[in-house]
């Protein structure tokens, strides 16, 4: 069947003839609504992309400081104690 | 919706442009449906399925391909949910054929002034529709309800063009042969009036 006879034939065309149909305007809005709901949630994820992105770097850092912190401050310590000692 | 808009479509759509969904919502909303809605035979379902349709289209917006053909897009994805539908719930087509006897009337149908009103063809072609394989009413809606290529259908159904212009061919005879079938007259369901 060839895309010829296709918009020849009588019953093909009948069906493309049959009533249009859709869902009631209440719903139809509903659901635009929604969907444009969805759509502004992922373009705000979207931009907030690169910010949630910076956050492993942070969240590498932190223990290096922390720790960084810790060996000064037990230093320190020891550095006195020995001094108390007259090492 | 000639190409150049369409192309444009994408490309806003892809920044979540929601104006742009909205042309595209008003322009497949309604075919869709009556794709969905004639597919499954049941209105309720193809309600679900419109809905799962368009919150997919939103969930792929940003990563769909700038050359997309969105009516291709839409009706594939409708099409593979309507099928995922028939499976889960194993509706088999000699069973609903035999349901369907009860479907023009079972949701509150029209009346037989209104059925003769609206066109006996009309009435005869959609329940002659409803009848076929669900492989066949998918193809003439596609082709013939649509307004999809032939080759755009083939690439829904994923088949070759050759083996969708045979289905379709097959599909017309069977709808022919299903309008010529008499049909028993369907019997207004009785109520009950209070007295």
């Amino acid at each position: 069947m060839t895309h010829d006879d296709l918009r020849a034939d009588p019953l093909l065309h009948a069906l493309g003839a049959l009533p249009p149909d859709d869902i009631e305007p209440a719903q139809a809005a509903d659901l635009r609504s929604r969907c444009h709901v969805a759509l502004a949630r992922r373009r705000w994820r979207h931009a907030a992309a690169p910010a949630m992105r910076a956050v492993p770097l942070v969240r590498l850092l932190e223990p290096a400081l922390i720790g960084g912190a810790c060996v000064a401050f037990l230093s320190e310590v020891i550095r006195r104690a020995a001094a108390l000692y007259g090492f | 919706m000639d190409r150049d808009t369409e192309l444009a479509l994408v490309g806003r759509l892809r920044d979540g442009d929601g104006e742009a969904f909205d042309a595209v919502y008003d322009a497949y909303r309604a075919p869709l449906f009556g794709f969905l809605r004639r597919l499954s035979r049941r209105r309720d379902v193809a309600e679900d399925l419109l809905e799962e349709t368009w919150l997919r289209l939103v969930a792929s917006a940003r990563t769909l391909r700038p050359d997309t053909r969105l009516g291709a897009w839409l009706f594939t994805v409708a099409r593979n949910l309507t099928w995922s539908y028939f499976r889960s719930h194993r509706m088999r087509e000699a069973r609903t054929v035999e349901l369907l006897g009860l479907w023009p009337l079972a949701d509150g149908g029209p009346s037989p002034f209104e059925l003769a009103a609206a066109g006996e063809l009309e009435d005869r072609l959609e329940r002659a529709l409803a009848e076929l394989p669900a492989r066949h009413r998918e193809v003439l809606l596609l082709v013939a309800a649509s307004g999809l290529t032939p080759a755009e259908a083939a690439a829904i159904c994923g088949v070759r063009p050759e083996a969708l212009r045979q289905r379709l061919s097959r599909a017309r005879a069977a709808l022919a042969e299903e309008l010529e079938t008499p049909r028993p007259v369907a019997t207004p369901r009785l109520e009950e009036v209070p007295t």
